[in-house]
């Protein structure tokens, strides 16, 4: 991630000053696209120091198990820029695209709140069907 | 870019004098940024500022800090200099076919004062997040691709003030959610008419709060010239005119100098009470509403003319001027005037056009109302054979939240003809004060500005100027086919099914049928008998951000298509009818009885909606004939694919659900 030398330097800043994180971003600087692949999803990898693209997708996969109903079936994770919110949790700005929408390649940006867990990443807060209501 | 700062000095005087109170200061002009070879790119600060041109009290308000984007990607504008007048409001200077570039930046403090963030699902609307919708502008409402990450111009995205927290989990967001600033661009088609334009916040629940404590700008397309004087001696009187850009702000302001957001339309006026006996000069006076209710006494409700109350507006030219004028208030309804004093009577004004559009009419204006009663036509005096049926004068115009007008303003003789003025000749610019019906609220008498005209000048002077505006027919097809490739990409819809020939929609205006405490609006389809078409009714309901109300599909080759909308209000209080993307005709209804009748081919973007006579607390009250509505019928020219919204632009009312989500899709 591009912000993750910010964001580690930053760690222990909590609450609302974790807003330097975004805000003291370079917004000149084009913005890295990553996309998530199901290999990252599923493969036993270190965890993250920083939640990325392929953690938040798998994140996302295990609370659409625990709720389908209030989860998409057709969402891919396009982007992600973290920054920290206490020493185990981030709050990410995240882009992503929905397969099944019917706009043409509407890519679609809210934010999520990531905590890290014993051995995985966990989506706290974001991205449930009916929080974006017009989508 | 150009940025053309205001002149400091003139900024500086207005402060002493508005600091003083003993010399009318005079009216600024809105600081410009115009575009420079087809490219406006600026950065948009949305933040809090002290209002410095109020007297008595220095509030805290909300402003756009405008500048041309930093290159280094820096998210503040270089700090400005004193008596800059932010509050007052910018202008986007563009012309067809430019490209508006803007990074909204949020800077705003977190709010304290709105009724809808103590909402559980709407908690985050303390949080303050913003966004911009331009208002009027016939351009796309795209969402953003990975190709382009910008947005269009829509209202189903917020950023929010990283600053101010982070967004609650079960927070209910009507669309994208971004953090610290978005990207927006704005194409504007080359077709796109010239006239007078704005820009505002758009989040629901919270416009009226923002838009309230100042955040607008203005927007213009073109020059004056486009449409007015075409011909060679009116060019050169158009030429002796200044044009000035007027925004019409209020904000009420408590003893301690603080601003509310959550505007009390009893500020001034207990809503049973008598109307003050005289115009205050640029302000009302606040009232004890009573033992257990606010107090606003030792405060005040100004009106401000580009964040100036009761400027000084003295022309340099016996040809007068041009005034360009914004209902830039969240709620506040004007009924514009200019009072003569000497001859004890309201002046008459030529009206150039209404909501950005010339007021052309090929066909002849008729002598009656006009434009869904926002003017009462006055035939322009001493105006030349056959031109006097293509000029539209009056001696008021209502100017509704979001409405514009531009008005050739000149000093006039008692038979109305236009005069170089004498020595001593002034005018009082007020609005009249207006009661929108027996549930609605009162806005206050204001006397807005001192005008005094001018002798200068020896040139013979036109009685009427000449207005060419474009083939109102052609605008929306020029419009479509300028953005035939963004309408394309929106794709089609098989679900998305045209209206029958014959039949028309029909939106209720009244409260949500299963919660009074909101407002909001019903649809059904009526046949060519005027029958409701069975299974096609949905009773009021306060807004809903995820189903689309109506979906229309454009015509064959993604050319528009028009459908007639019958808008019936229920209430015992006026609203108004606006809608995004487009511009609309006004079609006479054999049901009108007052307030509204045809355009003549004039295009607005919203309208009044008269209020009922007698009580309708239900469109079944309503279909049982227990009050008498007037209904308003509008031909939609739907030309650009999207999603997009309708509303009543009394924002208080919008905030509280009067809106509905609307989607067009491309044919399929």
């Amino acid at each position: 991630m591009r912000t993750v030398g910010l964001v580690l330097g930053a760690a222990a800043i909590a609450g609302g000053a974790a807003v330097a994180a975004f805000l003291a971003r370079d917004a000149a600087k084009p913005v890295a696209m990553e996309t998530a692949s199901a290999q990252a999803a599923t493969e036993v990898v270190p965890l993250a120091v920083v939640p990325d693209v392929p953690t938040i997708q798998a994140a996302y996969a295990d609370a659409k198990t625990e709720a389908a109903d209030r989860h998409f079936d057709d969402l891919t994770i396009h982007h992600a820029d973290c920054g920290p919110i206490g020493t185990a949790r981030f709050y990410c700005q995240i882009s992503y695209l929905r397969t099944k929408d019917d706009g043409a390649g509407h890519l679609y940006f809210t934010v999520v709140t990531m905590e890290r867990g014993h051995d995985r990443w966990v989506l706290k807060s974001g991205l449930c069907r009916g929080d974006d209501a017009s989508h | 870019m150009r940025a053309v700062e205001l002149v400091k000095a003139v900024a500086v005087l207005a402060l002493l004098f508005a600091s003083t109170g003993t010399k009318a200061a005079p009216l600024p002009e809105p600081q410009v940024f115009a575009s420079d070879k087809g490219v406006l790119d600026i950065l948009m600060v949305a933040r809090a500022a002290p209002i410095e041109t109020f007297p008595l009290f220095k509030p805290t308000g909300w402003v756009y800090d405008i500048c041309p984007r930093p290159k280094d990607g820096t998210l503040a504008c270089p700090t400005k200099p004193a008596g800059s007048n932010l509050y007052g409001g910018s202008r986007l200077a563009l012309q067809p076919g430019d490209v508006l570039k803007v990074r909204l930046v949020n800077r705003l403090p977190k709010i304290t004062d709105s009724e809808h963030a103590k909402e559980k699902e709407h908690a985050y609307l303390a949080f303050n997040p913003t966004n911009i919708h331009t208002h009027g502008l016939e351009v796309s409402p795209r969402f953003p691709t990975v190709d382009n990450p910008t947005y269009g111009d829509t209202v189903f995205v917020m950023t929010l003030n990283p600053a101010n927290g982070e967004l609650p989990p079960d927070a209910a967001v009507h669309g994208d959610v971004r953090v610290g600033y978005t990207d927006y661009q704005i194409d504007i088609p080359k077709s796109h008419p010239a006239g007078l334009y704005w820009l505002h916040p758009h989040v629901h629940g919270i416009a009226m709060n923002q838009i309230g404590a100042g955040l607008a700008a203005i927007i213009t397309i073109g020059d004056i010239s486009d449409y007015v004087c075409k011909n060679a001696s009116c060019a050169a009187a158009l030429g002796r005119m200044s044009i000035r850009h007027m925004l019409l702000k209020d904000a009420q302001i408590t003893k301690d100098s603080t601003l509310i957001d959550q505007e009390d339309t009893e500020f001034c006026q207990k809503f049973t009470g008598p109307p003050p006996a005289t115009p205050g000069r640029g302000f009302c006076k606040g009232i004890n509403l009573g033992p257990h209710e606010e107090s606003y006494v030792g405060g005040r409700w100004y009106f401000s003319l580009t964040g100036v109350p009761y400027p000084a507006i003295r022309m340099k030219n016996s040809a007068g001027e041009i005034w360009r004028i914004t209902n830039t208030s969240s709620n506040a309804t004007y009924n514009l005037q200019l009072f003569n004093p000497k001859q004890n009577r309201d002046m008459l004004f030529q009206v150039l056009s209404l909501d950005g559009i010339a007021v052309d009419a090929r066909g002849g204006l008729a002598a009656a109302a006009i434009s869904g009663g926002r003017v009462t036509a006055v035939p322009c005096p001493g105006s030349p054979s056959g031109l006097e049926h293509k000029a539209l004068c009056a001696r008021s115009i209502l100017m509704m939240p979001s409405s514009r007008a531009e008005l050739w303003v000149v000093d006039r003789d008692a038979n109305d003809k236009v005069v170089k003025a004498s020595a001593g000749d002034q005018a009082v610019f007020r609005t009249s004060g207006i009661k929108t019906g027996p549930s609605g609220d009162h806005w206050p008498a204001i006397d807005l500005g001192a005008v005094t005209f001018s002798a200068a000048g020896s040139a013979k002077l036109p009685q009427v100027l000449d207005v060419t505006g474009p083939s109102h027919d052609e605008i929306p097809a020029r419009v479509a086919a300028d953005l035939a490739r963004a309408n394309a990409k929106i794709g089609a819809n098989a679900a998305c099914k045209p209206l029958p020939a014959g039949h028309m929609r029909r939106i209720f205006y009244g409260l949500d049928a299963s919660d009074p405490n909101f407002l909001g609006l019903g649809y059904e389809e009526v046949d060519e008998q005027g029958k409701a078409v069975p299974g096609t009714f949905l009773n009021i309901s306060a807004f809903d951000p995820a189903t689309p109300t109506v979906c229309v599909p454009l015509a064959a080759g993604n050319k528009p298509v028009t459908e007639r909308w019958q808008l019936i209000n229920l209430a015992a209080e006026d609203h108004n009818f606006h809608i995004h993307q487009m511009k609309f005709g006004v079609v006479g209804d054999p049901q009108v009885e007052h307030g509204s009748a045809a355009t003549n081919g004039i295009l607005v973007d919203n309208v009044p909606l008269p209020h009922t006579d007698g009580v309708c607390a239900s469109v079944a009250a309503w279909r049982q004939g227990k009050c008498k509505a007037h209904p308003v019928r509008v031909d939609l020219p739907f030309a650009i694919a999207g999603d997009f919204v309708y509303h009543c632009h009394i924002l208080m009312h919008e905030d509280d659900g009067m809106m509905a989500r609307i989607r067009v899709r491309a044919s399929p």
